[in-house]
Parts: structure tokens; sequence; C-alpha cells
């Protein structure tokens, strides 16, 4: 028997037989000197060795194994997942294609559009008037389900009380404030105020403005477009082009065209349901004359010329501006206007409030003009309508 | 040879078992990486695939608000031009395989429920899938 110990080894070789030569008792066994052990356990001779340690380096690759395979797994999964963002975002934005053209059809909510043949679907949540988000959808429910959101804000054409494009003029005792209409609290300091041009200062130091003061917006002062078909609308010429002295117009709901209004003295012209009036020319009126939408009915006018309704009574009973609005076409380039509940959107007029008004809606002009004494309440809930343009506001994945 | 009879080497048993052990083992690392090195490149392709896809989606996309913006808009027509995948090649210099082009519309589901199903066709709104591979992207076009 001889021991051979290594004097820096935790090895100690142990020999039967003869050191040199062949000896036919020879036998070598390797144990482990010292508290190290190491992966092969020491057995006596070496019976079974070889299989356990084949047991033990299969564990060993197994668990090597085991270690790599979430981390190819979680990769792929990873691929997977962003692929099915992709898809998710084309349907979100799918969803946004559809949902403008239609969004005041749809009613506030949230609405799913479900793709047939798959689980596939947009999600619609109209928040407002102004504002919805659109969510593509896939594999609902499933570790792969995949969710994009896009929001969408229509920016309204009256996001100010007022807005001149070339600036803002103002004189002595002008108050520009808010409120809403719709009973909504408010603080009342969103009477908001803006121009393209460089500067405001056209308003005098005898005008409060609770709101902000926007110069160099960039706003897109284009006119609105006419509404396809609207010189063949039902023709009122005959009625409205001269009203006569006392006498009174009944206009019910629909669409109608004019050459001209005027209204002469004592002249009454009544909306009595939801209509809407191309004037091809100008509209005038008397003092004395008067305009009057009754409850639940609602005015719009697309003004092809000038317009003057500085002197005479409009009465908008519901007193909602948005009941009677007035979108001025590339023709209308001069507007006066007096007290009123309404709101005018004009871009290529320049608009003149007379001394003393009393405006309670929204002015939006090449120019504005306000004389002295006027007291201008900004509708905030003018921002939920008519639609100007649309961006995303907002985009996100997952929810 | 006398001497050889006690040695304590390999049973028969632990022989067979250790390559029953390493026949099992083997064969699942076998078959494992057999599937990670055939299908490695595939993710790639997808990849490349969808990033084609993509692309052409935006490309058209593009020349949809630029028509919507100039008021040229006609959605029939656009499609049209674009219902045939060596149209799009031809437009977009891609490589796409298949482009499906077809009227589609939401019609309500009973009430009281607010959702909608895919169900009719309507012109004004068209539902464009284009085809790479394996790889597929769906969008709407409205007007």
């Amino acid at each position: 028997m001889i021991d051979l110990v290594y004097p820096d080894s935790q090895w100690k070789v142990t020999g039967m037989g003869e050191q040199s030569g062949l000896g036919p008792r020879r036998q070598v066994s390797f144990a482990r000197t010292g508290r190290g052990r190491g992966p092969y356990p020491v057995l006596p001779g070496n019976a079974g060795s070889v299989l356990l340690a084949l047991i033990v380096t299969i564990v060993i690759l197994a668990a090597m194994t085991a270690a790599i395979l979430p981390t190819l797994f979680t990769a792929e999964m990873g691929q997977v997942s962003a692929s099915g963002a992709l898809r998710a975002y084309y349907l979100a934005e799918a969803g946004g294609r559809y949902t403008l053209p239609r969004f005041h059809a749809i009613p506030v909510g949230t609405h799913t559009f479900k793709f047939s043949g798959g689980d596939t679907f947009f999600e619609i949540e109209k928040i407002s008037e102004t504002r919805f988000v659109s969510t593509g959808v896939l594999g609902e429910g499933s570790t792969l389900e995949a969710r994009v959101a896009i929001t969408y804000h229509l920016e309204s054409l009256f996001e100010y009380a007022l807005f001149g494009g070339d600036g803002i003029t103002t004189g002595n005792g002008v108050v520009i404030d808010s409120y809403s209409s719709s009973g909504n609290p408010t603080e009342g300091e969103n009477g908001d105020v803006g121009t393209n041009a460089g500067n405001l200062d056209g308003i005098g130091g005898g005008t409060v403005v609770y709101g902000v003061r926007d110069v160099s917006v960039g706003k897109d002062l284009t006119p609105v477009p006419l509404p396809a078909g609207a010189p063949s609308w039902t023709d009122k010429t005959s009625e409205l082009n001269m009203v006569s002295n006392n006498q009174t117009v009944n206009l019910g709901a629909g669409q109608y065209y004019t050459a001209a209004i005027n209204l002469t003295n004592g002249s009454t012209v009544t909306i009595s349901g939801d209509v809407v009036l191309y004037v091809a020319g100008a509209t005038g009126a008397f003092p004395t004359s008067t305009l009057d939408i009754t409850a639940g009915a609602s005015l719009t006018i697309y003004a092809g010329g000038d317009l003057d309704l500085s002197n005479n009574t409009l009465v908008n009973h519901d007193q909602i501006p948005a009941h009677f609005i007035i979108y001025g076409l590339a023709g209308c380039q001069d507007i006066q206007w007096g007290s009123a509940c309404g709101a005018i959107y004009a871009p290529m007029a320049d608009i003149l409030l007379i001394n003393g008004a009393v405006v309670y809606g929204a002015l939006i002009g090449e120019t504005i003009t306000v004389k002295n004494t006027i007291d201008i309440h900004y509708d905030e809930d003018l921002g939920d309508i008519a639609p100007d343009s649309v961006h995303v506001e907002q985009y996100f994945t997952g929810e | 040879m006398a001497g050889y009879c006690n040695q304590k080497g390999f049973s028969l048993l632990e022989l067979i078992a250790a390559i029953i052990l390493v026949g099992i083992f083997g064969a699942m690392v076998v078959s494992f990486m057999d599937t990670q090195v055939t299908q490695s490149g595939k993710s790639l392709e997808w990849m490349r695939d969808e990033f084609e896809l993509s692309r052409v989606m935006e490309e058209i996309i593009a020349d949809y608000r630029e028509e919507l913006q100039d008021g040229t808009l006609d959605l029939v027509a656009f499609v049209a031009a674009r219902d045939e995948a060596g149209e799009i090649n031809t437009l977009y210099g891609a490589q796409i395989d298949a482009v499906q082009v077809a009227a589609t519309a939401f019609q309500p589901d009973p009430a009281p429920s607010p959702d909608y199903t895919e169900s009719g066709a309507d012109p004004a709104i068209q539902k464009v899938t284009l085809t790479k591979g394996d790889q597929t992207l769906v969008t709407i076009f409205a007007e």
C-alpha cells in the first residue's frame, strides 16, 4: 500500500502492489483529502461511480438547459409581443379613421367594433364631443394579448373667446371672461384671447381679460366648406330677401337657401326648429327687427356675404350659444355684431362689436374690434363642437 | 487474467442504464436544439417580413392622408389602385406577397349592447390586409 499525498493538493493517491511495472494486483483509487468534496463521491472501490457521475452530469446539463430555456422563451415571447403590438397599433389607427367621419353619430361611452372571424377588435371610448380613445386589441384574455390605445383630440373652432388672425383691438370698459351654458362648474377664467400675429398690443388698458393671451398661435383660419348641395336647398329668397315691415317669417326645421336677408322695420324671422341657412349674399337688419330662435330650436348660417346684425334684436331663447352659429365663407369680409348669444367663425372677416354689447359665445375673425363698455362671456361648451382639426393627443401601449 | 475477475469495473446493468439515460437525454437535447437551430432563422424572417409590411402600410397611410387633406380622396378609386400585390410593389418598391381589399361595415349588436360587429359592405369603409410570408397586417381606411 502506497499513499502519495501531493503537498499543494487535496488529492491523495492510494496504490496497492508494485510501484513499477504492471503488477497483477495493481489498483489505484483516488480520494480527496481535506474538507473539499468534489462532485464525484468516493465509494469503496469504483462500483457504480460511472453511473453516478453520468447522472450527476445529466442533472447539471438539465439544470443548465432549464436555465437557458426561459431565456430563449422570453426572447421569443418578446418578439411575439412586439409583433402583436404592431398589429394592435394598426387596429387602433383603423378605429380612429373609422370613427372620425362618424364621430358625432357615435354616442358618448365605450363601444367595441368586432371583426368577423377572429378575436381582434377596436374599442372606441368617446369621452366628449372633442375627445375619444381608440384601442386596438388582439387575443384578449390570452397570454399574448396586445393592446394599443391612441387618444384623439378634435380641436374646436371655438377654443378662444376672441381670436383675430391679424389682431384684436379693444376699447375701455371691456371685460372678457367665461362660463358654461350647460351649467357645469366653471371658474370663469377661460376667456382666452389669441392671434396669429406677434402681439396683442391692440388690447387696451381698459380691458380685463380673465384668461390667457396667446400670440403667434398659428391657428389655421380657413373658412369652413359650404355643405354639399347648399345652393339647391329650399329657396326662401322670396321671403327673406326683403321681409316687409311688421311681417313675420317662420322657418321650421330644414335646410334653406336665400340670395340675401333684409329685415325691415318691425319684421321678425322666427326659427322654430333646427335650421341651416345658406345666405349667398349680404345679411342686414333694421334696428326694430327681430331674429327669434325659439326654445329647442337652433340656427346655423353659412354667410356668403357681409353681415350686419348690430342693431336689431337677437333672441336665443335657450341662451345656448351653440344654438346660434354663423360660419362666414370666403365672401364674408365684414361683420357688425351687437348683443347676442351666439358664436361666429368668419376667418376672412373684420368683426366689429358695437358699444355696449353683451355677448355670450365666441368670435373668430381675421380682425376683431371691440368698442367700449362691452362684456364678452365665452361659453366653454363651445369647445365641444365643430371640430376644426384632429391631432393625436396621446399614444400608448397597454392599459 | 484471474486478477481481472475481481476488478470492480462496470456491470452490464450500469452500462445499460447509462446508455438508456444518455439516449433519453440526448434525444431531448437533440430534438430541442434541432428546433432551435432550424427555427433560429425564422425570427429574422418574421421580423423582416413584418418590417416590410409596416413600411408599405405607412406609405399607403401617408398617401391616404395626403389625398384626404387635399380634398381629393376617392376611397374606392384609392384602394382599387392598390388591390393587387404587383400594384403595391410597383408603387412603393416593395415585395409583399398579397393584398386583400374589401368594403366592410359594422352593424350595431342587438340592444342594449353598445357594441358593433363587422357585417355588410360599405364602400366608404375599406379593409386592407397585407401579407408577406406568415405575416399579415390589417387596417381600415374610411371617408
